[in-house]
């Protein structure tokens, strides 16, 4: 059987940010969450601790505006995407002190609208994403009491479809990221009873394929992505079991590069580092030895959420 | 990045192409920064600007310093023509964007924000967006842009659905197309008629679909939620499935010398004694569905006091909509004598009315059956056996199964199966053409997973008991026929098969063990069952001990309507998690309670951790916050069992029973328990 490669991972993460190919070129504006999936990752394999947390930090102050969000990176623009990322690195390194909490909360409510969903921007584009990445955000910064709850868990609800699962607006069809997105929202407002667990979960159950993978809707080819979009949709609604864990863990580990590093999307796929991160955070959801374990909703390791929301740990 | 292949180990790419190529996108991206920064929206600055999203159209701050710049210029020309081709430019840009990447959220965007300016024709739209749609049938940009164009150009749901069977013609395994047939015609039934003719017409073609491609998974899904919508409509339905105490019983209430507590006695429906203690009252009420709101009106004839003071509160105990709702009914002694309580449940908005009444035997002076003060070892059965000599001792009870024969039962009588609802004609005729369909189908495709399934849920659906063997055995066969969801088919089983036993009086009565030579109540056993899940705990809420024992259980959540419950055997399960145990904190009176050998402390992953309220979902209740509860690393323990009033608890055979720090922590969070595992706390 093939073993996970933890030592050539944590070398392949740590190697991106010194790259300067044409890929790094493209990936720029997504700088501030490439960080988050490194870094996670790195978290996730006990690797954390070789990472410059202050040199962190204060690139990510560089990518704040005025108005209090960040931008995927220096010179870009705010958007909410990449204020929940930045949010999310300085949790990992127990550094949310350093930002204004307050500031940050202004931006976010100032994204939601009357109908209760959340824009990514100033721009106006709605989706379920951003309804995710707000409440997230807001929940980490202790901030949720700065949007109208209510409005944002109905807009969660009328997102939701004849299978069970959730699309980014209303009338949209279901997918698996979207899914985890309004789940994950849901869980976190405490308003999962609006989900079906066994309606959905069986639409969730069904995304996985013969060879084991999962995908993110019906006859669709399985990616390394949806062991996290789906698995961890699955936890939060307690129906993880209903899925052959070993099968998606052979076939995750198929879609490692032996030789160096990182997860792709599909065996003999090209990787990169937000397959890698779902790979790895999907290995940790099925109690893979050897991994931090991460939580489903906030997609951070757990001990970084426990410390967020109980205090230090002995 | 999706679907690139991996080069050959040892294999670079071609540096200086790659170098070249790297280098002019740097120059194009820092431009538009810098003309962004600058806000400089000359035709130059946009033409660079369009390059560099046609290189990479998820440039997202490109997208933004266009729409400055266009609408800057925009703003500057009065003449409607040349407004008009500044934003025909924008929406071949878009067109051209989409060819590198047809995934571009933000190129999508850009185009309904040229559209929403109102100068652009709708038809060109539509005419790429089929283009498109046969290219990419799934494709979900599209399909969302489609329904953004409709509702620009005030297209019909009706007229749209022509457009879904087109695309669900052309190939059935379309699954953007059947969702979006979903979502029209939920609202082109308006009234029951339209919806029999429509449903008719519907099967039909999921018929054909699923005839022609009997493994795709798209019109199975498509006929799921049929059957759904061929169900009753819920809204003719009570909404309230049992209550405690049962409509036509009779409770008595005893004190020995005048004081509190109270001894609380009733008749099961499996005709044995119990009783309780109680300072007052309790009343619950469950609801078939989550409910927010309870009005029930309590009186008395003759009338006792404080009757209209009643306050019903949701178990949840935070502030989301709940199944079960809990009162209490104040006793005033002084007041002995026999009363008939009037209840009415509702739940608005809906304005159904539940009526329950129930005889309250009010007396002074000794019980007809006196309780003494419960011994913690008399709960050790049957969570293990008792040795020969434990069964001598006075504190050993045995249990009897209740022996069968139909005495004169006057408490509680069985309700009709809750489950089916009352159907009409028409819909009974849907399912029953459905289920010789399937069968048909299950001729020419023995042992096929979908067909297989889609009978057992249609026979479910119909509901006559002369089904339920053969749709236990379809989801026994679906164990086998597909393995990797074999817990899911198991869990349908489970489901079905508690329903078939505790539907009836004779069921439950085989389940009942009486507790010989003692004082208090027997049990309802339902161990050894195989269950993956158990349901229909409504129908169990006169029951003070439960042996869940030897089954296959991953969480106890639905338990808390069981508020008399003061016993719980759920050993040998497989409860993976101390937040599994949640729903007990709900249960006030509970003392005993096995939990040994599950599978606590032995995984990394917290499956339960959001099926209860905490402050991770951002409920915390008080005494739970931030700090407090996490001294020792242990928040669960302290959420689940702080507060509760344990005197008996079994964990070993746990992996975490051996671990020193969470046997400390329970007993930090529960300071009345008495034995752990045995010994004396
Ligand atoms: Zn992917």
């Amino acid at each position: 059987m093939t073993t996970f490669q933890l030592e050539k991972h944590v070398n392949y993460v740590k190697s991106l940010d010194k790259k300067s190919d044409f890929d790094s070129v493209v990936m720029e504006h997504l700088r501030m969450s490439g960080a988050y999936w490194g870094l996670t990752a790195l978290d996730l394999m006990h690797s954390l601790n070789d990472m410059d947390g202050e040199e962190i930090a204060a690139w990510i102050l560089k990518c704040q505006h005025d108005c209090g969000g960040f931008g995927g990176n220096i010179g870009h623009d705010p958007h909410i995407l990449y204020t929940l990322s930045a949010v999310q690195i300085l949790a990992l390194f127990d550094k949310l002190s350093v930002v204004d909490a307050d500031k940050i909360a202004k931006y976010i409510s100032g994204l939601q609208r009357e109908d209760g969903s959340f824009a990514g921007d100033e721009w106006g584009e709605i989706d379920t994403r951003f309804t995710y990445t707000a409440v997230s955000c807001l929940s980490l910064l202790k901030r949720l009491d700065s949007i109208n709850v209510e409005k944002a868990t109905d807009f969660l609800v009328r997102c939701r479809n004849f299978d069970g699962g959730f699309g980014c607006t209303p009338g949209a069809e279901s997918h698996a990221g979207q899914i985890f997105c309004c789940v994950g929202a849901l869980a976190i407002l405490g308003a999962l009873h609006h989900v079906d667990r066994d309606l959905l979960g069986w639409w969730l159950c069904e995304r996985q394929v013969k060879a084991g993978g999962l995908n993110g809707r019906p006859e669709k080819l399985p990616d390394v992505c949806y062991s996290w979009w789906v698995l961890s949709s699955l936890i939060i609604i307690d129906r993880a079991h209903w899925i052959s864990k070993e099968k998606l863990r052979d076939f995750i580990l198929n879609c490692q590069d032996q030789d160096r590093g990182g997860i792709s999307d599909a065996p003999d796929d090209a990787v990169d580092v937000f397959h890698t991160f779902f790979g790895v955070g999907g290995l940790s959801l099925l109690e893979y030895p050897g991994l931090k374990s991460i939580d489903p909703a906030y997609a951070l390791p757990v001990d970084v959420i426990d410390r967020v929301f109980y205090g230090q740990k002995s | 990045m999706h679907g690139r292949k991996r080069l050959p180990v040892g294999h670079t790419p071609d540096r200086s192409k790659d170098q070249a190529k790297r280098e002019k996108l740097k120059q194009l991206l820092s431009d538009t920064l810098r003309d962004h920064h600058e806000k400089c929206y000359t035709k130059e600055a946009l033409k660079k600007n369009a390059q560099l999203l046609e290189l990479n159209p998820e440039f997202y701050t490109g997208w933004n310093y266009r729409k400055l710049a266009v609408r800057h210029l925009i703003d500057a020309e009065t003449d409607e023509a040349a407004r008009k081709n500044l934003l025909d430019e924008e929406l071949l840009l878009v067109e051209r964007a989409l060819q590198v990447n047809v995934k571009s959220y933000g190129a999508w965007y850009h185009r309904k924000w040229v559209i929403e300016y109102g100068l652009s024709p709708l038809d060109h739209e539509f005419m790429l967006l089929r283009r498109l749609l046969k290219a990419d049938a799934r494709n979900f940009h599209g399909w969302n842009y489609r329904r953004f164009a409709i509702e620009k150009k005030g297209v019909t749901a009706e007229e749209e659905l022509d457009y879904s069977t087109e695309k669900i013609n052309e190939n059935f395994s379309n699954y953007s197309a059947w969702h979006y047939r979903s979502t029209l015609l939920s609202r082109v039934i308006r009234d029951k008629k339209s919806k029999e003719e429509i449903l008719d017409e519907e099967y039909k073609l999921v018929n054909q679909a699923y005839f022609t491609e009997p493994d795709d998974q798209s019109a199975w899904f498509y006929n799921t939620w049929l059957l759904g919508e061929t169900k009753a409509d819920s809204d003719a339905e009570p909404q309230v499935a049992e209550t405690w105490p049962e409509n036509g019983s009779s409770i008595s209430v005893n004190n020995q010398d005048g004081a509190f507590p109270l001894t609380i006695s009733y008749k099961t429906i499996v005709n044995s004694e119990q009783s309780f203690t109680s300072r007052t009252l309790p009343l619950v009420i469950t609801f078939k569905e989550m409910v927010s709101s309870v009005v029930a009106m309590v009186r008395s004839q003759p009338g006792m006091e404080n009757l209209g003071e009643i306050t019903w509160r949701p178990l949840s105990a935070v502030s989301v909509p709940s199944k079960t709702w809990v009162a209490d009914l104040p006793i005033q002694l002084s007041c002995g004598g026999e009363y008939t309580v009037f209840l009415e449940v509702s739940s608005p908005p809906a304005d159904q009315v539940t009526s329950v009444s129930f005889k309250l035997i009010i007396a002074s002076g000794d019980s007809a059956h006196p309780r003494k003060e419960m011994d913690p070892k008399a709960f050790s059965w049957p969570g293990k056996l008792p040795s020969e000599g434990e069964l001598e001792a006075d504190t050993a009870s045995k249990l009897v199964r209740l022996n069968m024969d139909e005495s004169t039962a006057e408490a509680g009588c069985i309700k009709q199966d809750s489950t089916v609802l009352p159907r009409e004609n028409w819909q009974e005729k849907l399912l029953e053409a459905q289920i010789e369909i399937l069968r048909d189908l299950l001729e020419l495709e023995r042992n096929s997973k979908w067909p297989l399934l889609t009978l057992a849920r249609v026979l479910a659906v119909h509901g006559s008991s002369s089904f339920t063997e053969e749709v236990l055995e379809l989801y026994k066969l679906l164990s086998d026929v597909d393995p990797d969801h074999g817990d899911y088919y198991k869990a349908q089983h489970s489901c079905l098969y508690i329903d078939k036993i505790t539907r009836s009086r004779d069921g439950l009565k085989k389940l009942w063990w009486d507790c010989q030579g003692s004082l208090s109540s027997g049990w309802l056993r339902c161990n050894e069952l195989g269950l993956h899940e158990f349901k229909f705990v409504e129908r169990l809420l006169w029951v003070q001990r439960l042996d869940l024992s030897h089954n296959q259980l991953r969480t106890l959540n639905g338990l808390e309507a069981l508020q008399l419950l003061e016993a719980l055997d759920v050993s040998h399960n497989k409860l993976p998690s101390v937040t599994s145990l949640a729903s007990l904190r709900l249960i006030s009176g509970l003392q005993y309670l096995s939990i040994s050998h599950n599978e606590l402390g032995s995984h990394p992953v917290d499956f339960s951790r959001y099926s209860f309220p905490s402050a991770l979902t951002n409920q915390a209740p008080d005494h739970h916050g931030k700090g407090s509860g996490n001294i020792d690393g242990n928040w669960d323990i302290q959420a689940v069992f702080g507060g509760m009033d344990l005197k008996v608890l079994e964990i070993a055979g746990n992996t975490a029973a051996s671990n020193e720090k969470f046997r400390k922590s329970i007993l930090k969070a529960l300071p009345s328990l008495k034995l752990l595992d045995g010994e004396e706390v």
